[in-house]
């Protein structure tokens, strides 16, 4: 989570999330895969631009199945480890997604990490390590972005009352 | 401690010590309690509490 969040961040000196991940029992194969990951998100604003602009060549099916297959091969499985779990992988986007202000694709990946058996515990779990590279206000954002999906019934709401 | 404490009464104390709470300190209230309570006291000395610039 935290290799992902600080390669969306350009955080260089979050190196040291890195380090404590080795030293947690990570490999450095699934620190890369974590690093592919989260530039493999970066891909959404392009194919998102195409299917808003070039909708006879990129429809949202092309769209969704294209950017998919990208985020699987991200995913990796060059590790013993194998690769990033379906559901971890969407949280990481959702963190990734909400640390670059991407409310568009913070509510695409809300919604795959819920149907990949993500917990609203989980989610507000990975928000929030906005706080400290991003700060409190991101955060705030995030949750917005959440509150709005939920009521447009595309996923579970944060909390009910 | 928060975790000792049911998300009730954690949104009441939070309320009753800053008159309301937001969405995502609502969602730290329900599922991250104890850092609610820490990121609170760092938000207070950091933005609330008299310091040196203080107007």
């Amino acid at each position: 989570m935290w290799t992902a969040l600080v390669t969306a961040t350009r955080e260089e000196v979050g190196r040291i999330h890195l380090q404590r991940g080795i030293d947690a029992g990570l490999t450095p194969e699934d620190l890369t895969d974590a690093i592919a990951l989260a530039a493999a998100g970066e891909a959404y604003s392009a194919i998102e631009f195409a299917t808003n602009h070039w909708q006879d060549w990129m429809s949202r099916n092309n769209a969704s199945e294209h950017y998919g297959s990208i985020i699987a091969s991200a995913r990796g499985s060059a590790s013993a480890r194998g690769s990033i779990e379906a559901y971890l992988a969407e949280v990481i986007l959702v963190v990734c997604f909400a640390a670059r202000h991407v409310p568009d694709g913070l509510r695409f990946h809300l919604r795959r990490a819920f149907e990949q058996g993500a917990t609203q515990g989980q989610i507000a779990e990975g928000l929030s390590y906005l706080i400290m590279p991003c700060g409190a206000n991101t955060l705030i954002e995030a949750v917005d972005v959440w509150l709005e999906a939920a009521e447009a019934g595309e996923c579970p709401p944060p909390f009910t009352d | 401690m928060a975790q000792n404490r049911s998300t009730e009464e954690v949104v009441a104390a939070f309320i009753k010590s800053r008159g309301k709470i937001l969405p995502y300190q609502r969602v730290l209230a329900e599922y991250q309690p104890e850092l609610l309570a820490s990121f609170n006291t760092f938000y207070t000395n950091l933005t609330l509490s008299p310091r040196d610039l203080t107007l």
